[in-house]
C-alpha cells in the first residue's frame, strides 16, 4: 500500500512539473516559433528529398510500360542500375556529367581570370574610371545568366540548323562552323561572362580588405612590388580566390538556361538538361537520380568551400578601421590596360544588350538593315505575318499577364521568405547556444544546396497530388510561391540572422523587464529596428526570383507563366523577336529594381 | 523596499554549471554587490533574479512574492516582478527618442499621459539630462547614455534596481562621477540594489554587502570591510586588493607559525593548531613595515624596484629568496638595491590552510 501511494505521489510532482514545462515553453516565443519552423522545414525540405529517394529506389507505375507485371511500390535498384549501367546510360548520364564537368571546369577557371584580374585592376591600381567600371562589371550577375546564351544566338546563328541566320554571317557572308554556334565552347564563354562578375565581387571585396600595413612591412624589408604581390597579397586573398572557384563552379553545374539555348538545338546535353528532359518525357526515377547526383556534386563543392571559409578566418583581416591603400601605378602600360578593359566591358557586358536590342527591332529576323527596322514586337497589332499572328508584347494581354506573375511571384515570395527569415532569425539569435537554434539554422541552409531545377522537380511530384492537409497544387501560383520561398529561404535567413544579431538580446530584454509583452516586443522594438534589413533583403529576393527560370520552368502552366519561361517557350518555337523583346523587358524590370537596392542601401548607411 | 532570497539556485548552460546550488539573502534597501571574475556566474544570477533567464533548479523570493520555484512550479515573468534593470550596453532603444526610451515602461503599464510627461520629466531632472528629451540616442555620450538607462530604470518607480556592469564601458573620470551618481541615487531612494562588477573598488566602494563569486559559486558573502580585512578563503584573498597581497608558504610546528621570508611569527596563544604541515599565511602590501634599520622581529631585504604611481609608492623587495610587494606613503625615498628591513604589521597576517584553502586564523 505504501510502496503504491509513493509511487502516485511521486506521479503528481512530476505530472505538474511537466505542467509548468509546457507553461513555460508556451511563455517562450522563440521556442514556439522554433519549434513550428522545424516541423515546417522539415515537412518542405527533408520530406521532399526522402520522397525522391524513396521514388528512385521503387517501382513507379510509370514502370510498367516496360517492365509490365511489377507491382509499384516496391524496392527495387532497377533504376539507379539503368541510368548507372544500362544500355542508355552513356547518353542518359555519363556523358552530359562529362559535359558538365567540363563546362563547370572551364566556366569557373576563366570566370575566375577575368574576375580576378579585373578586381585586381579596380581595387590596387590607378586604373582611370574605377568606379565606373566595378558598376558596369558587376550588371552581368543581377540579369538572367541566359541573357548572353539569347545574344549569342543572334550573332552566330547559324543555316545548319534552319531558319535565319545571324548578325556574324549578315557581316562577313560566311557560316559559323557549328562548334562556335552551339555546345560547349559557347555555353562556357556565355557562363563565363555572366559569371566573372561573380569572382569580382568575391576578389575585390578581399582585396580591399587586406590592410596596407602587411604590404608596407614587406616593403620595408626591402621586397619588389613583384614579390609583395607573390608572397604577400596573393596568399592573404587566396581563400576568396578559391572560394569563387568552387562556388562558381557549384552555380555552373546547376545552371539551365545556358546550356538550354545553346546546347538543346544540337542536341547536347547537360545534367540539368538531361533531367528536365527526362521529367518532360515521366522518366521521373531517371530525373531524381539525376537531381540526387546534382545535389551530391553541389553539397561536396558548398563543404570543400566552408572548409576554406573556415581556414581563412584565420588570416584575412577584417576590421571596423579603415585602412589606407596605396595604388599600383600602371604606368607606361596604363593606356593599353585601359584600352583593353573598356573593350571588355562594351563587348562583354553591353554588346549582348545592344544586341539583344536590337533583335527586338527587327520585323524579319537575320536582316539587320536599317530598313527592317520596326516596333511591331512591342506595340504592333496582331498580324497574322509575324509571331505567327500575335501582338507586340506591351499590348499583348498574355506577356503582360506573364509579366503580372513574375512580379506578383517575386513580391509575395519575397514577402513570405523576408518574414519567415526574420523568424529564422529571431529564433537561431536567441536560441544560439540551444539544439533548437542550431537546427533551425542548418535545416533552412538544406536548399542552398540543391541546385534550382533538381529542387522544382522534386516539388512538381511531391505536391501535384494532394499530400496530407496540402491540396494537390499542381499548375496553380501557390506552388510557384512555395517552391521560390523555400529555395530562397537560406538567403533571407542569413540576412535575418545577422540583423538580429546586431539588434542584440538586451534591446529586447530590456523591453521584456519593463512588461511588454511578446507581441509588443516585436511591434515596438524588433520590426522597426530590422526595418532596414528586412527592406534589403526583400529587394535582393525580388530581383533573384524575376530573373528565376530553372527553379519554376518544370511548374508553371499555362496561366501562371512568367516572363522568363515565355522567353523560353516563344525562343523554342523560334520566334525569337518576341522572346527576346521579353528578356529586354525583363531586363529593363530588374535594372530598375537593382538601381532601386541601391538607392535604399545607401541611404540606409547614411541613417546608421 | 522588497528583499530578495536565493534558495540553493542553480543553473547549467549545455554541460557547465554556470550557477551552483546558489543561496543568498539579500535584505530590505541593501546594496548588493556581485563581484567575481568574468564566468563567475554574477551575470546570470542576475538575470535570473530579474527572470530573463531561468534557473534548473531551486527557489528564488522578491520580498513576499516567490518568483520563481522549481518545486511549486512558479515563474513570474521579468515584467511582473517589480524590478528595473540596466544593461552593460545599456540597451537603450536606438529608434527611440530619449523621451520614448523613458516614456516605454510607463505605456506598457497604461499610464496616462499627462502623467508620463510628469514622470519622464522628473526622472530627466534626477539625472540632470533635462532638454535632451527629442535626441536619439546615437546623438549623445557614453556618460549621457547612461544617464538616460538610469532614467529608464527609475521612472516606473521599481521595488529592485538590478545592474549589469554599468560602467564597464565609460572611460576612468566618468566612471568616477556615475558611481558617485548611483552611491547618491541608492541613498536617496533606499531601494535594493543588485549589482554586478568585476571590478573590485567598484564593490567596495559602492556596496553595503558584497557576494565574491568564483567558478559558479558564493565565495563569501560579506561587509567590504571584512570581506578585505578577514578573506574566508584564498581564493577571495588573492582577488582583492590591488596590488595583489603577498602570499608565504608556510607550517605551523608545536603552535608556532613559521613562513618563509619571515621566519617564525608570533601569534596569539590559542588561535593556531599545534601542528600543520602546510598553511599559507597572507599580508596585504601596506602591512609590511619597513625600517631603515633593525627592529626586533624585523628581517632584512633588498629593494628590487621602486613604482611610484603617484598616491603611493609600490615597493618590490627580495626577502630570504621572497618577492615581497609593499605599499609606502609617496614621501618613501628608498632607492633600488638598497638594504631596508621588513616586518608584518601586528595582527595582519591570516593563516590559510593549504589543502582546503580556507581561513584557519586572522590577525596573526
Amino acid at each position: 500500500m505504501r510502496a503504491v501511494s509513493q509511487g502516485y505521489q511521486m506521479d503528481s510532482v512530476t505530472r505538474a512539473y511537466a505542467l509548468y514545462r509546457v507553461r513555460r515553453f508556451l511563455q517562450t516565443p522563440y521556442k514556439v516559433a522554433g519549434a513550428v519552423l522545424i516541423i515546417l522545414l522539415a515537412y518542405f525540405i527533408i520530406g521532399p528529398l526522402v520522397t525522391m529517394m524513396q521514388t528512385t529506389l521503387t517501382w513507379q507505375s510509370e514502370d510498367l510500360r516496360y517492365a509490365p507485371g511489377v507491382s509499384p511500390g516496391t524496392l527495387t535498384l532497377f533504376h539507379w542500375s539503368r541510368v548507372l549501367f544500362g544500355r542508355t546510360s552513356a547518353s542518359m548520364l555519363w556523358k552530359p556529367l562529362m559535359n558538365t564537368m567540363a563546362i563547370s571546369v572551364g566556366v569557373s577557371v576563366l570566370a575566375l581570370a577575368i574576375g580576378g584580374v579585373l578586381a585586381w585592376l579596380v581595387v590596387r591600381t590607378d586604373l582611370p574610371f574605377r568606379h565606373l567600371v566595378s558598376e558596369l562589371a558587376v550588371i552581368p550577375y543581377s540579369l538572367p545568366s541566359w541573357v548572353i546564351a539569347l545574344a549569342w544566338i543572334v550573332v552566330f546563328k547559324n543555316r545548319q540548323i534552319g531558319g535565319v541566320t545571324g548578325l556574324f554571317e549578315y557581316i562577313t557572308g560566311a557560316s559559323p562552323p557549328n562548334w562556335l554556334s552551339y555546345g560547349i565552347i559557347p555555353i562556357t564563354l556565355c557562363l563565363a561572362l555572366h559569371y566573372y562578375s561573380f569572382a569580382f565581387t568575391l576578389i575585390s571585396g578581399a582585396l580591399s580588405s587586406v590592410d596596407a600595413e602587411l604590404e608596407e612591412a614587406a616593403e620595408m624589408v626591402g621586397a619588389t612590388r613583384a614579390q609583395i604581390l607573390r608572397k604577400i597579397t596573393f596568399p592573404i586573398v587566396l581563400p576568396a580566390i578559391l572560394s569563387a572557384l568552387i562556388l562558381t563552379f557549384s552555380r555552373a553545374v546547376g545552371t539551365f538556361g545556358t546550356p538550354v539555348f545553346l546546347g538543346l538545338p544540337v542536341r547536347f546535353y547537360v545534367l540539368s538538361t538531361m533531367l528536365y528532359a527526362n521529367m518532360e518525357n515521366r522518366f521521373v526515377s531517371n530525373a531524381y537520380i539525376l537531381a540526387l547526383l546534382m545535389i551530391l556534386i553541389s553539397a561536396a563543392t558548398v563543404y570543400a568551400n566552408t572548409r576554406i571559409i573556415r581556414a581563412r578566418r584565420s588570416f584575412v583581416t577584417l576590421g571596423g578601421r579603415g585602412f589606407r591603400r596605396r595604388l599600383v601605378k600602371l604606368g607606361r602600360l596604363k593606356g593599353i590596360v585601359t584600352l583593353l578593359v573598356a573593350g571588355f566591358l562594351a563587348v562583354g557586358v553591353l554588346l549582348p544588350l545592344v544586341v539583344l536590342v536590337w533583335q527586338t527591332f527587327m520585323l524579319i529576323e537575320g536582316d539587320f538593315s536599317p530598313s527592317n527596322f520596326t516596333l511591331h514586337y512591342w506595340i504592333g497589332l496582331p498580324n497574322p505575318r509575324f509571331a505567327e499572328g500575335e501582338a507586340g508584347i506591351l499590348r499583348n494581354p498574355m506577356i503582360l499577364g506573364g509579366a503580372w506573375n513574375s512580379i506578383r511571384l517575386a513580391l509575395t515570395t519575397a514577402l513570405i521568405t523576408g518574414v519567415a527569415g526574420t523568424l529564422v532569425g529571431y529564433v537561431v539569435a536567441k536560441g544560439r547556444h540551444t539544439l533548437l537554434g542550431r537546427a533551425v539554422e542548418q535545416l533552412t541552409f538544406l536548399p542552398f544546396l540543391m541546385p534550382s531545377i533538381a529542387f522544382g522537380a522534386i516539388y512538381l511530384t511531391m505536391f501535384s497530388r494532394p499530400h496530407w492537409i496540402i491540396p494537390s497544387l499542381y499548375g496553380t501560383f501557390s506552388i510557384l510561391v512555395l517552391t521560390c520561398s523555400i529555395k530562397s529561404l537560406p538567403y533571407s535567413a542569413r540576412s535575418g540572422i545577422s540583423s538580429m544579431l546586431q539588434i542584440g538580446g538586451e534591446l529586447e530584454e530590456a523591453a521584456e523587464v519593463a512588461g511588454a509583452s511578446w507581441f509588443t516586443r516585436f511591434r515596438r522594438i524588433l520590426i522597426p529596428l530590422s526595418k532596414s534589413g528586412f527592406l534589403a533583403g526583400f529587394l535582393l529576393t525580388f530581383i533573384t526570383i524575376m530573373r528565376e527560370m530553372s527553379l519554376i520552368v518544370l511548374l508553371v502552366s499555362p496561366s501562371t507563366r512568367t516572363l522568363t519561361t515565355m522567353t523560353y517557350r516563344y525562343n523554342e518555337q523560334g520566334l525569337n523577336q518576341m522572346g527576346d523583346a521579353i528578356t529586354v523587358l525583363l531586363v529593363t524590370l530588374i535594372l530598375i529594381s537593382n538601381f532601386a537596392i541601391k538607392r535604399v542601401l545607401r541611404s540606409r548607411e547614411e541613417t546608421s | 523596499m522588497p528583499g530578495i532570497v536565493l534558495k540553493n539556485v542553480s543553473k547549467k548552460f549545455g554541460k557547465v554549471a554556470a550557477v551552483n546550488n546558489v543561496s543568498l539573502e539579500i535584505g530590505d534597501g541593501e546594496f548588493v554587490a556581485l563581484l567575481g571574475p568574468s564566468g563567475c556566474g554574477k551575470t546570470t544570477i542576475l538575470r535570473m533574479i530579474a527572470g530573463l533567464e531561468e534557473p534548473d533548479d531551486g527557489e528564488i523570493t522578491i520580498g513576499d512574492e516567490v518568483v520563481f520555484s522549481r518545486r511549486k512550479g512558479v515563474f513570474v515573468p521579468p515584467g511582473r516582478r517589480n524590478v528595473g534593470m540596466i544593461f552593460q550596453n545599456y540597451a537603450l532603444w536606438p529608434h527611440l527618442t530619449v523621451f520614448s526610451n523613458i516614456a516605454f515602461g510607463l505605456e506598457i503599464a497604461g499610464v496616462p499621459k499627462d502623467e508620463i510627461r510628469r514622470k519622464v520629466q522628473a526622472a530627466l531632472e534626477m539625472m540632470q539630462i533635462q532638454g535632451f528629451e527629442n535626441r536619439y540616442i546615437n546623438e549623445m555620450s557614453g556618460g549621457q547614455q547612461q544617464r538616460v538607462a538610469i532614467a529608464r530604470m527609475l521612472v516606473t518607480g521599481p521595488g529592485v534596481f538590478l545592474m549589469d556592469e554599468p560602467l564597464s564601458n565609460l572611460d576612468a573620470k566618468l566612471r568616477l562621477d556615475m558611481r558617485a551618481e548611483i552611491k547618491r541615487l541608492h541613498a536617496d531612494l533606499g531601494r535594493t540594489c543588485v549589482y554586478v562588477t568585476h571590478d573590485q573598488v567598484e564593490a567596495l566602494t559602492l556596496a553595503t554587502k558584497i557576494a565574491v563569486l568564483d567558478k559558479g559559486t558564493v565565495q563569501q558573502f560579506a561587509e567590504p570591510m571584512e570581506l578585505y580585512r578577514v578573506p574566508a578563503n584564498l581564493f577571495v584573498a588573492e582577488f582583492m586588493g590591488n596590488p595583489a597581497l603577498n602570499v608565504l608558504h608556510g607550517s605551523v610546528r608545536e603552535g608556532r607559525l613559521v613562513v618563509e621570508g619571515f621566519g617564525e611569527l608570533e601569534a596569539p596563544a590559542g588561535t593556531l593548531p599545534t601542528a600543520a604541515a602546510g598553511v599559507i599565511a597572507t599580508l596585504r602590501p601596506e602591512d609590511v613595515l619597513v625600517y631603515r634599520t633593525h627592529e626586533p622581529g624585523s628581517v632584512e631585504a633588498r629593494v628590487h624596484s621602486v613604482l611610484p604611481t603617484g598616491p603611493e609608492v609600490i615597493v618590490r623587495a627580495r626577502c630570504n629568496r621572497v618577492t615581497l610587494t609593499i605599499r609606502q606613503s609617496p614621501e618613501s625615498d628608498v632607492k633600488p638595491d638598497e638594504v631596508i628591513y621588513v616586518k608584518p604589521r601586528q595582527g595582519a597576517v591570516n593563516v590559510y590552510d593549504k589543502r582546503s584553502n580556507t581561513l584557519i586564523c586572522a590577525c596573526v
